[in-house]
């Protein structure tokens, strides 16, 4: 009885393969990436004023607006950006308010600092935000209510709008229409400042300060400072003076040799030297309060080294002279400027240490060592942000959220590392599955053995074996530990070894290149640890990385960009540039007597080549009709493998499947009549297999595609204005089979060898597939699709799709979209018993297919998938402003122990079993013995 | 729309496409063989007709020249604007005599030719050369369900007719006639 209710649970079970609870957040992980964060948009601050902590608040180059959680480094909010967005990202928050204002583009949102809501958003009308500021006080008061907000615009409609902080409700605007660059906006309590740059005609700018009415945002005064010898560039200018008690504008000449200032509001520039000869970058460090001390600290970096001086601002009499200077420190690093009260302090920070001075002497006030990490190593801080708890008057401590030059964002708390996010992983755009050396040495010496006659094969193995025999010792070394490591729980640690020795084949490196050219391997396995990580700039420094490509070979990676000739090769275990001496040749497989062709797409038109010939000669081309441009196309994986060539029906016959390694799927799209065309082709000849059309298409939108095995899909949106019957996001799965008819090899028969270039000596056409197709409606457009990948191809396949609406990635399992499911009526029993259930016209993405349940992966820009040691499961990454990785197995963990087995308690039964059968033995034994006398 | 159709139609009918074989260089003497490169000649002129697609041979020359049977040839046409080459590759071996060679003409919605194929096949009893014409298929469209329609009470409509008056009471006839009967018998 308990096994049929067993069974009949198991039964329930098989078509909704999910993700179980107890496995996620173990087998799967996501590193919810922001980008790099930006200087002058990274700050503390509460969420609400009664709030007793603060959160860390920053906008990336990417334009990512996140709030992260300073203690722990966990992302509390984070609000990614359109695609379509474009320009500077802004982010700004006033003192004691509950949101923050970002611009990007030309919208301009609150949002709710606590949970990251939209309290209102308004749009620029088309022109782009140059420059966002808080109005902190207005008339020397400051604001209990939400404050204002001042967005300067340029692009189009050029000048100074405020808009109301709790609406958004445009209060007054300045139009500009001199045709100045506009720069930036800055307020004092009394009056708003509008900062443009007035180009000359010798090529320099002037800056040129107009002052307008908080109120009535009336032009009050304009002036211009004569700074066109110095300023060449946006870069000369070192600050403006945002909201600052001391309205400031700086700016230096090309050669970092002169230092000038100018108060906002009086004409007066006050001039200071650079006290080191040679100084690569001038930093100005200001207090952002308004009530804070008017000191600000100017950093000098060098190329070996950073000084600093510090100024003081005499407000009354408008000027401006040097406090005291700190002496230049060997070790490159970054100063912070925080506030507590009025009181403002400077932190310096450096791969060694954190010291804190005042901004009143310079009297060292604190000092912490700061610990190195292997995250860290060999970089050093760009920029941060700091907060000092102060206690008696004097700092106690002082946490700081620093960038490094590697790209890892890191919180220093009082000299401890707390956390890091490695946010250069954002921003991928090529990933590849690496293959460890060491795998493919055994796989290739097996591959010697296949080639070789019997004898020569046996020695060749005999010969391996002894050579296998010097690991022996440290084998049998290892026995206890990994048994032991096997009973209990261990902890998922990541190296190369560990990698190497993996029994499941879970831990795989993925090795990732971002768009600035950055180069990470991580370890799926063990929730996407970065094992190694490079800067590419070190093997090719001249290079502008555009959008660098990753391809693996045995053992190491190919990396091609259009910024450099050729390409770069990388060790995948270590990360080091290999000389093209120390790679191992690798033709591409063709064996004798054969020639391979390879294919492109070149201006537009599918090219295939023959072989690796120097001489672009084409063998065959594949232009589309007349108006359609080709968006894209996919081939069948090198690596497919397919366990059955046929699908058996419910009546023991067999469709026979069309299984050609050359299949290329070809997506056209005509603009002008909206179709969208697929085109099946052959890539060896270059012969069209089948044609599908559909018309009324949204161009607009993605047309993903993928193909695997005798099958392929693609997704299409159907314009919603059309007069189509069904509109909306279509998904059209195709199969190819030998014939139509069961038990029938079509034309070919059982011949095990085929060609599409050569003759047939079979009647009819063979080279033709039988295809059958379904559409479906689907609930969300799809960004993008795959298909799982397993070691033999027995288990069965999943589609992978990425729905850019939800943030989320979704396995399809394949007997859903079963292009032959019955339509318009219930399946027969034998098609039941294929598991051919009914047509439905609508799939919904069922949440138990949902692979990131609770993780909102963000800006996925491909998914790949890869073997893992098992049969059952395929792994998948995918990347793109996030990395998130997880492994399926669709078909369910068949060839491997659940969690729940407890190998402890099956070890305890046998023992107990054994010691039961040592005690029955001989009362069984002496029980026979006496049976054999009583008769 | 129809009506234009039907003005074009004596034009849409017989269009004439000509097929070129061009020889690829062989693999070993690739630099020598791209100055003495043989420019493409015709193969086959085809004539069509897109609405009935059929598609008749007017003309085949076999190619000429003795090439090996590995030899890769490219069978293809030249796009009517540009001049482009278009086309696939096949191999020196399919123009041997014993087969029937198949010349596939990919034809746009627009009537206009965008591909060629070609294919060789064990010979049958039929011609040696054959044509097919192939439009651009539509592709699969989902398979709505019927809508459900209810009548002005809000009930589904059944479409069943109304039954008979005999139809409906027939056994109380059959029941009275039986009765009758039966009864009758005392006299």
């Amino acid at each position: 009885m308990r096994l049929n209710a067993a069974v009949a649970l198991a039964a329930c079970l098989v078509p909704a393969a999910a993700i179980f609870e107890d496995d996620a957040y173990h087998i799967d992980f996501h590193h919810a990436l922001l980008g790099l964060p930006k200087h002058d948009a990274t700050f503390f601050q509460k969420p609400y004023p009664a709030s007793k902590a603060s959160l860390l608040f920053t906008i990336s180059e990417n334009s990512t607006i996140g709030v992260v959680n300073p203690r722990d480094g966990a992302l509390v909010w984070r609000q990614a950006p359109s695609p379509y967005a474009s320009g500077n990202g802004l982010l700004r928050s006033g003192e004691d308010q509950d949101t923050v204002i970002s611009a990007i583009g030309d919208r301009i949102t609150a949002w709710s600092s606590s949970d990251g809501r939209v309290v209102w958003e308004a749009t620029a009308d088309g022109a782009i935000v140059q420059d966002l500021e808080i109005l902190e006080q207005e008339d020397g008061i400051t604001n209990v209510d939400a404050k204002d907000a001042i967005v300067l615009v340029g692009d189009g409609s050029q000048g100074v709008r405020r808009l109301d902080g709790k609406t958004g409700r445009v209060k007054w605007s300045y139009q500009d229409a001199s045709g100045d660059v506009p720069f930036q906006v800055s307020s004092s309590p009394t009056t708003i400042y509008y900062i443009s740059l007035h180009n000359t005609l010798l090529g320099g700018s002037k800056l040129k300060v107009t002052s307008l009415s908080p109120i009535t945002g009336k032009k009050i005064d304009q002036y211009t400072l004569n700074s066109d010898s110095e300023i060449q560039d946006h870069e000369h200018i070192l600050f403006a003076g945002a909201n600052t008690a001391a309205p400031l504008l700086a700016w230096t000449d090309k050669a970092n040799k002169v230092l000038k200032f100018n108060i906002i509001g009086t004409k007066a520039i006050s001039t200071f030297n650079v006290p080191q000869s040679v100084v690569e970058k001038i930093v100005l460090h200001a207090p952002g309060r308004v009530n804070s001390l008017p000191h600000f600290l100017v950093e000098y970096r060098t190329a070996t080294g950073l000084s600093a001086e510090v100024y003081h601002v005499d407000l009354k009499k408008n000027t401006i002279s040097k406090a005291y200077s700190l002496p230049e420190t060997t070790g490159k690093g970054t100063f912070t400027v925080s506030t507590s009260d009025a009181n403002v302090y400077f932190t310096k920070i450096t791969t060694e240490e954190t010291t804190i001075v005042s901004s009143v002497s310079h009297g060292i006030l604190g000092r912490w060592n700061v610990k190195g990490s292997p995250n860290l190593a060999g970089a050093y801080p760009v920029h941060g942000v700091s907060e000092v708890v102060v206690k008696t008057g004097k700092p106690s401590a002082v946490r700081s959220a620093v960038l490094f030059s590697n790209g890892q964002w890191a919180l220093i708390r009082n000299g401890e590392l707390a956390w890091t996010r490695p946010e250069f992983l954002a921003g991928a755009v090529s990933a590849a599955w690496a293959e460890l050396p060491e795998e493919e040495t055994l796989a290739h010496e097996l591959e010697v053995e296949g080639h070789q006659n019997v004898v020569s094969a046996y020695f060749h193995r005999v010969q391996r074996h002894i050579r296998d025999l010097e690991h022996f010792p440290a084998w049998i070394q290892n026995i206890p530990k990994r048994v032991l490591g096997n009973l209990v729980s261990k902890p998922e640690e990541s190296t190369i070894d560990e990698i190497q020795h993996d029994t499941f084949g879970f831990h795989k490196l993925v090795i990732v290149a971002t768009q600035g050219g950055q180069l990470a391997a991580l370890d799926v396995g063990s929730r996407g640890k970065v094992v190694w990580s490079i800067d590419l700039h070190q093997f090719a420094p001249e290079a502008v990385f555009q959008s660098p490509s990753v391809k693996a070979f045995r053992g190491y990676v190919e990396i091609k960009d259009s910024a450099f000739k050729g390409s770069l090769y990388v060790n995948s275990t270590t990360g080091g540039l290999l000389a093209s001496k120390d790679i191992p040749v690798q033709p591409p497989v063709a064996s004798e007597g054969q020639s391979l062709i390879s294919f492109d797409l070149v201006d537009g038109i599918l090219t295939g080549f023959l072989g690796a010939q120097s001489i672009p000669e084409a063998v065959w081309t594949f232009d589309p009709p007349a108006g359609e441009r080709i968006i894209g196309y996919t081939a069948r994986p090198v690596k497919d493998p397919v366990a059955s060539i046929g699908t058996v029906l419910g009546d023991r016959r067999v469709l026979y499947k069309y299984l050609n390694p050359n299949l290329v799927l070809v997506t056209t799209v005509f603009d002008a009549a909206r179709t969208a065309s697929i085109y099946l082709l052959d890539s060896a000849s270059g012969q069209i297999l089948h044609t599908f059309s559909h018309n009324d298409v949204d161009i607009s939108r993605p047309i993903p595609s993928t193909i695997s095995e005798n099958w392929f899909s693609y997704s299409l949106t159907i314009d919603s204005t059309s007069a189509a019957t069904s509109r909306g996001y279509h998904l059209v799965v195709a199969e190819l089979f030998e014939s139509a008819i069961p038990d029938d090899r079509g034309p070919l028969g059982a011949a095990s060898n085929a060609s599409t270039l050569q003759p047939s000596a079979a009647f009819g056409d063979a080279a033709k597939p039988h295809v059958i197709s379904q559409s479906y409606h689907i609930p969300q457009e799809i960004s993008h699709m795959t298909v799982t990948q397993t070691r033999q191809g027995i288990t069965s396949r999943e589609l992978i799709v990425t729905l850019a609406a939800t943030n989320s990635i979704v396995g399809v399992p394949r007997n859903v979209i079963d292009p032959r499911r019955p339509i318009g009526r219930d399946p027969t029993p034998s098609e039941a018993a294929e598991g051919l259930t009914r047509y439905m016209p609508i799939i919904p993405f069922d949440p138990k297919w949902h692979l990131s349940h609770r993780y909102d992966v963000v800006g996925v820009k491909e998914v790949i998938t890869s073997e893992s040691g098992l049969e059952s499961t395929s792994l998948v990454f995918a990347y793109g402003l996030d990395m998130f990785g997880t492994r399926v197995a669709p078909s369910f963990a068949f060839d491997v122990l659940g969690k729940g087995f407890n190998k402890v308690q099956m070890l305890l039964t046998v023992v107990a079993l054994f010691v039961g059968v040592l005690f029955v033995a001989p009362l069984v034994k002496r029980k026979q013995i006496n049976t054999l006398w009583t008769i | 729309m129809l009506l234009s159709k039907l003005l074009l139609l004596p034009f849409a009918v017989a269009s004439t496409v000509t097929v070129y074989v061009h020889s690829l260089p062989a693999s070993h003497d690739t630099k020598s063989a791209a100055a003495t490169l043989p420019s493409p000649t015709p193969i086959a002129q085809i004539e069509y007709d897109v609405d009935t697609s059929i598609g008749t041979l007017t003309s085949y020359t076999p190619p000429i020249g003795s090439y090996s049977s590995e030899h890769l040839l490219r069978i293809g046409l030249t796009h009517p604007k540009s001049g482009h080459w278009r086309g696939v590759v096949t191999s020196a071996a399919s123009f041997a005599e014993q087969y029937k060679k198949k010349f596939v003409i990919h034809v746009d919605d627009k009537g206009e030719v965008y591909h060629v194929g070609f294919s060789a096949s064990a010979k049958d009893a039929g011609d040696e050369v054959e044509v097919e014409i192939v439009k651009k298929t539509m592709g699969a469209k989902p398979q709505l369900n019927k809508p459900v329609v209810l009548n002005a009470q809000g009930k589904l409509d059944t479409d069943e007719p109304q039954k008979t008056f005999l139809q409906k009471y027939w056994w109380a006839i059959a029941l009275f006639v039986v009765f009758q009967l039966a009864a009758g018998g005392k006299e």
